[in-house]
């Protein structure tokens, strides 16, 4: 890649990131305005939830968000299983802890809902077990990536689980209409959908605010992993004999095909070198 | 205003929730720009380092005679 080429890379990797954060929050903003403001209340209960049903613009964007993520990290893994490319493995462990935050927001605002919806913070609801689990599962998976300082093993480990464990997340989100419980029914089942068109489309405003955050966290977390990488490849060029830069591509390069560690670094575990 | 907050009924329930999901993204933010710049300073100061040691180590054995 020429001087030029990678120079421009390195403009928009951070430009966009830029973007993408500002663009965030003027959404979140008016998510924020639509949600509190604009869109008018349920009806009084006990019949409808009044006001606290507007905790439904911040728990189902989350969910769904959930969903996306553990997606990504699904489609991530496969590609990596297939193609051994490191740029799947660093993907799949971005959306990962990107999904793990979502979940545990979901849950938590759950709890702030069902405290005075259903008169408990937690139940052992069909629902509210199999987000637990899908939480534990992808905790379990950020866990695993720690067990193996080898790129290419811990790569290989955390995609099969990645793999996997993908499995709940449509048990998840179909566990309200298997099961009985006190969560409610999907809110948007096309082609029918429950709630009033205002509803609905602060909503639709507010789901696509939290995708755009999510693809703003998703950058701001590649270009950690990037950065560590090139900290991991500062450290081990002197033993390895080579540069840096031949380990590693320059750090905010989205663009550019990360050469991996793990070949040197197999290298060094045949030799029994201890690593450091 | 004191009268539109009264007919807003769980509103500390649903203040909690917006409060609990900015403080929850906003801190999962700014933890990730600390890894940032940690990482890159830590690649920043062993590449410096690097470069340091030989500039500054001997070029060949020393000379010690008397």
């Amino acid at each position: 890649m020429k001087p030029a080429e990678r120079a421009l890379g390195k403009l928009t990797a951070r430009t966009g990131e830029r973007v993408l954060g500002i663009v965030s929050i003027v959404a979140l903003a008016v998510t924020t305005v639509m949600s509190l403001v604009v869109v008018p209340p349920d009806r009084p209960p006990p019949v409808g939830q009044g006001d606290l049903y507007r905790i439904m613009y911040v728990h189902v964007p989350a969910a769904w968000l959930a969903y996306l993520c553990f997606f990504v990290v699904f489609v991530a893994s496969i590609a990596y299983l297939k193609t051994q490319r490191s740029r799947w493995d660093r993907l799949a462990a971005a959306s990962a802890e990107i999904g793990v935050v979502f979940t545990g927001l979901a849950i938590v605002l759950g709890s702030i809902w069902g405290k005075p919806a259903w008169g408990t913070w937690w139940t052992w609801d069909p629902r509210l077990t199999t987000t637990a689990i899908l939480f534990l599962i992808y905790i379990g998976y950020l866990a695993v990536r720690r067990l193996s300082d080898n790129p290419r093993r811990r790569g290989r480990w955390a995609a099969v689980v990645g793999i996997v464990g993908f499995a709940d997340v449509p048990i998840v989100h179909l566990s309200v209409t298997w099961w009985r419980g006190l969560h409610q029914g999907p809110t948007v089942k096309l082609p029918s959908v429950t709630l009033a068109p205002i509803m609905t489309l602060t909503l639709m405003i507010s789901l696509t605010s939290f995708t755009i955050l999510y693809a703003y966290l998703m950058t701001l977390r590649l270009r950690v992993g990037r950065l560590e990488e090139r900290a991991l490849a500062e450290a081990l060029s002197p033993r390895l004999g080579q540069p840096a830069a031949a380990l590693v591509a320059a750090e905010d390069d989205a663009a550019h095909e990360i050469p991996t560690v793990a070949e040197p670094l197999d290298a060094l575990e045949e030799q029994g070198a201890p690593r450091g | 205003m004191g009268d539109v907050l009264a007919t807003v009924n769980d509103l500390g329930y649903i203040v909690a929730a917006w409060v609990t999901t900015a403080v929850v993204l906003g801190s999962y933010v700014a933890i990730l720009l600390a890894r940032a710049r940690r990482a890159r300073l830590r690649a920043e100061a062993i590449a410096a380092r690097r470069d340091r040691v030989p500039r500054t180590a001997p070029a060949g054995p020393v000379d010690r005679k008397p």
